[in-house]
Protein backbone atom coordinates (compact mmCIF):
# COMPACT_ATOMS: atom_id res chain seq x y z
CA UNK A 1 0.00 0.00 0.00
CA UNK A 2 0.79 3.76 -0.39
CA UNK A 3 0.31 7.18 0.69
CA UNK A 4 -2.98 8.66 -0.01
CA UNK A 5 -3.06 11.61 -1.57
CA UNK A 6 -5.91 14.37 -2.29
CA UNK A 7 -5.38 18.01 -3.21
CA UNK A 8 -7.81 20.64 -1.43
CA UNK A 9 -8.79 23.73 -1.65
CA UNK A 10 -9.85 26.83 1.22
CA UNK A 11 -12.57 29.36 0.27
CA UNK A 12 -14.98 31.72 2.52
CA UNK A 13 -13.86 34.15 5.44
CA UNK A 14 -12.31 33.84 8.48
CA UNK A 15 -11.14 30.22 9.23
CA UNK A 16 -12.58 29.81 5.45
CA UNK A 17 -14.37 25.91 4.24
CA UNK A 18 -11.66 23.37 3.17
CA UNK A 19 -12.81 21.65 0.29
CA UNK A 20 -11.10 18.10 0.03
CA UNK A 21 -10.41 16.45 -3.53
CA UNK A 22 -11.18 19.33 -5.69
CA UNK A 23 -11.55 18.06 -9.10
CA UNK A 24 -10.55 21.54 -11.06
CA UNK A 25 -8.52 24.53 -10.44
CA UNK A 26 -11.03 26.70 -12.74
CA UNK A 27 -10.04 30.34 -12.29
CA UNK A 28 -12.28 33.19 -12.57
CA UNK A 29 -14.24 36.22 -11.06
CA UNK A 30 -15.47 34.53 -8.22
CA UNK A 31 -14.62 33.84 -4.81
CA UNK A 32 -15.53 29.54 -5.64
CA UNK A 33 -14.22 26.46 -5.29
CA UNK A 34 -14.88 24.44 -8.67
CA UNK A 35 -15.92 27.72 -10.56
CA UNK A 36 -17.30 27.87 -13.77
CA UNK A 37 -15.31 30.41 -15.64
CA UNK A 38 -17.77 31.01 -18.43
CA UNK A 39 -19.97 32.09 -16.00
CA UNK A 40 -17.53 34.50 -13.96
CA UNK A 41 -15.03 35.58 -16.75
CA UNK A 42 -12.26 38.02 -15.75
CA UNK A 43 -12.93 41.62 -16.61
CA UNK A 44 -9.65 42.31 -19.18
CA UNK A 45 -6.97 43.89 -16.97
CA UNK A 46 -7.79 42.94 -13.91
CA UNK A 47 -6.93 39.47 -11.62
CA UNK A 48 -8.79 36.26 -10.82
CA UNK A 49 -9.37 35.48 -7.38
CA UNK A 50 -6.58 33.65 -5.66
CA UNK A 51 -6.63 29.73 -5.27
CA UNK A 52 -5.25 28.56 -2.03
CA UNK A 53 -4.91 24.77 -2.03
CA UNK A 54 -3.18 22.35 -0.50
CA UNK A 55 -1.43 18.67 -0.83
CA UNK A 56 -3.09 17.05 1.68
CA UNK A 57 -1.86 13.21 2.91
CA UNK A 58 -5.10 11.59 3.99
CA UNK A 59 -2.88 8.62 4.94
CA UNK A 60 0.36 7.34 4.96
CA UNK A 61 -0.43 3.84 3.72
CA UNK A 62 2.78 2.55 5.20
CA UNK A 63 4.91 4.85 3.80
CA UNK A 64 7.75 7.24 6.24
CA UNK A 65 7.45 10.54 4.07
CA UNK A 66 6.36 12.69 1.29
CA UNK A 67 8.35 15.38 0.66
CA UNK A 68 10.34 17.47 -2.70
CA UNK A 69 6.81 19.27 -3.64
CA UNK A 70 6.86 20.66 -7.24
CA UNK A 71 3.92 22.49 -8.49
CA UNK A 72 3.62 23.85 -12.28
CA UNK A 73 1.38 24.67 -15.29
CA UNK A 74 1.27 23.18 -19.01
CA UNK A 75 0.02 25.22 -21.83
CA UNK A 76 -0.06 28.58 -22.87
CA UNK A 77 -2.59 31.03 -20.91
CA UNK A 78 -4.68 33.54 -23.11
CA UNK A 79 -3.25 37.02 -24.54
CA UNK A 80 -0.95 38.25 -22.28
CA UNK A 81 -1.83 37.38 -19.43
CA UNK A 82 0.63 35.86 -16.67
CA UNK A 83 0.21 33.51 -13.76
CA UNK A 84 1.78 34.30 -10.09
CA UNK A 85 2.50 32.02 -7.56
CA UNK A 86 3.88 31.83 -3.67
CA UNK A 87 5.87 28.69 -5.02
CA UNK A 88 9.31 29.01 -5.74
CA UNK A 89 12.66 27.30 -6.04
CA UNK A 90 14.64 29.62 -4.21
CA UNK A 91 14.05 32.53 -0.99
CA UNK A 92 10.66 30.32 -0.24
CA UNK A 93 8.67 32.88 1.32
CA UNK A 94 7.14 30.31 4.14
CA UNK A 95 3.80 29.22 4.93
CA UNK A 96 1.26 31.70 3.60
CA UNK A 97 -1.55 32.08 6.24
CA UNK A 98 -4.68 31.58 4.50
CA UNK A 99 -7.22 34.69 4.00
CA UNK A 100 -10.43 35.61 2.47
CA UNK A 101 -9.24 34.68 -1.18
CA UNK A 102 -9.08 38.41 -3.16
CA UNK A 103 -8.29 39.69 -6.68
CA UNK A 104 -5.81 42.22 -5.95
CA UNK A 105 -2.42 41.27 -5.69
CA UNK A 106 -1.03 39.28 -2.63
CA UNK A 107 2.15 39.73 -0.76
CA UNK A 108 4.65 37.31 -1.84
CA UNK A 109 2.43 35.90 -4.54
CA UNK A 110 4.21 37.46 -7.25
CA UNK A 111 6.55 34.78 -8.66
CA UNK A 112 6.22 33.38 -12.38
CA UNK A 113 3.97 30.10 -12.01
CA UNK A 114 6.44 27.20 -14.07
CA UNK A 115 5.72 25.71 -17.39
CA UNK A 116 7.37 22.67 -16.48
CA UNK A 117 8.47 20.96 -13.84
CA UNK A 118 10.74 22.58 -11.26
CA UNK A 119 13.89 20.79 -11.21
CA UNK A 120 13.79 21.43 -6.88
CA UNK A 121 10.73 21.67 -4.26
CA UNK A 122 8.90 24.73 -4.86
CA UNK A 123 6.24 24.12 -2.37
CA UNK A 124 6.83 23.89 1.28
CA UNK A 125 6.21 21.69 3.90
CA UNK A 126 5.81 23.48 7.42
CA UNK A 127 7.19 26.07 5.93
CA UNK A 128 10.15 25.01 4.33
CA UNK A 129 10.81 23.66 1.25
CA UNK A 130 13.20 20.49 2.69
CA UNK A 131 10.10 19.79 4.96
CA UNK A 132 8.41 16.40 4.96
CA UNK A 133 5.31 14.93 5.99
CA UNK A 134 5.67 12.28 7.98
CA UNK A 135 2.09 11.93 9.42
CA UNK A 136 -1.09 12.56 7.69
CA UNK A 137 -1.17 16.72 7.55
CA UNK A 138 -0.60 18.90 4.30
CA UNK A 139 1.62 21.29 2.85
CA UNK A 140 1.91 24.71 3.18
CA UNK A 141 -0.37 26.74 1.00
CA UNK A 142 -0.32 26.88 -2.86
CA UNK A 143 -1.42 30.45 -3.50
CA UNK A 144 -1.77 31.46 -7.00
CA UNK A 145 -4.28 34.01 -9.56
CA UNK A 146 -4.33 34.82 -13.15
CA UNK A 147 -3.40 38.64 -14.12
CA UNK A 148 -5.27 39.66 -17.36
CA UNK A 149 -4.27 42.30 -19.56
CA UNK A 150 -6.29 44.66 -20.92
CA UNK A 151 -6.24 43.59 -24.38
CA UNK A 152 -6.88 40.35 -23.75
CA UNK A 153 -10.26 38.78 -25.11
CA UNK A 154 -10.32 35.28 -24.38
CA UNK A 155 -9.67 32.98 -21.62
CA UNK A 156 -7.66 29.42 -21.79
CA UNK A 157 -7.78 26.32 -20.60
CA UNK A 158 -4.09 24.68 -19.22
CA UNK A 159 -3.30 22.03 -16.77
CA UNK A 160 -1.93 22.22 -13.22
CA UNK A 161 0.35 19.21 -11.96
CA UNK A 162 0.91 18.32 -8.05
CA UNK A 163 4.23 16.30 -7.65
CA UNK A 164 5.08 14.91 -4.62
CA UNK A 165 7.70 12.49 -3.88
CA UNK A 166 6.89 9.23 -1.47
CA UNK A 167 9.45 7.06 0.74
CA UNK A 168 8.12 3.94 1.39
CA UNK B 1 -15.91 23.47 8.11
CA UNK B 2 -14.64 20.52 5.96
CA UNK B 3 -16.71 19.53 2.62
CA UNK B 4 -15.92 15.99 0.52
CA UNK B 5 -15.44 17.44 -3.04
CA UNK B 6 -16.83 14.14 -3.95
CA UNK B 7 -20.31 13.26 -2.44
CA UNK B 8 -20.67 17.32 -1.27
CA UNK B 9 -20.84 16.22 3.07
CA UNK B 10 -20.03 18.60 5.13
CA UNK B 11 -18.10 18.24 8.60
CA UNK B 12 -17.04 19.65 11.21
CA UNK B 13 -13.96 18.22 11.54
CA UNK B 14 -11.29 16.43 9.35
CA UNK B 15 -11.08 13.42 11.23
CA UNK B 16 -14.86 13.13 10.74
CA UNK B 17 -14.13 14.11 6.61
CA UNK B 18 -11.47 11.14 7.10
CA UNK B 19 -13.93 8.78 8.36
CA UNK B 20 -16.48 8.69 6.05
CA UNK B 21 -17.94 6.90 3.99
CA UNK B 22 -17.91 8.07 0.55
CA UNK B 23 -19.69 7.56 -2.66
CA UNK B 24 -16.52 5.73 -4.29
CA UNK B 25 -17.81 2.97 -1.12
CA UNK B 26 -14.80 4.33 0.53
CA UNK B 27 -13.40 6.44 2.99
CA UNK B 28 -10.57 9.29 1.95
CA UNK B 29 -8.19 8.10 3.62
CA UNK B 30 -7.95 4.72 2.07
CA UNK B 31 -6.00 3.87 -0.71
CA UNK B 32 -8.92 2.16 -2.80
CA UNK B 33 -10.81 5.81 -2.58
CA UNK B 34 -8.20 7.40 -4.82
CA UNK B 35 -8.24 4.51 -7.34
CA UNK B 36 -11.82 5.04 -7.73
CA UNK B 37 -11.69 8.60 -8.09
CA UNK B 38 -8.49 8.02 -10.81
CA UNK B 39 -7.25 4.63 -12.16
CA UNK B 40 -4.40 6.40 -12.69
CA UNK B 41 -3.88 6.84 -9.32
CA UNK B 42 -1.91 3.95 -9.18
CA UNK B 43 0.91 5.09 -11.50
CA UNK B 44 0.78 8.23 -9.68
CA UNK B 45 1.60 6.38 -6.71
CA UNK B 46 4.10 4.43 -8.22
CA UNK B 47 6.28 7.06 -9.90
CA UNK B 48 5.64 9.15 -6.26
CA UNK B 49 7.47 5.86 -4.93
CA UNK B 50 10.23 5.48 -7.76
CA UNK B 51 11.02 9.21 -7.58
CA UNK B 52 11.19 9.13 -3.41
CA UNK B 53 13.71 5.65 -3.97
CA UNK B 54 16.37 7.67 -5.82
CA UNK B 55 16.45 10.32 -2.95
CA UNK B 56 18.52 7.64 -0.69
Amino acid sequence: MAATVEIDEQNGAGAGTTTHNITNTNMGNVESVNLDPVAYPVTPGDRTYAKYQKIDVTAMGGSSAINNLKVWRTGALGGAATHVTNARTAAYGGAETYAEPVKTAISGVDQTMPTSVPGTANLGIGGSLSGSITVAGASDYLVHQIVTNVADVAGSTSTMSYQYDEIA
Amino acid sequence: MEVCGICGEEFETREAYLDHACSTGYKPSEFEHQVALDPNYVKISEAALERGSQQS
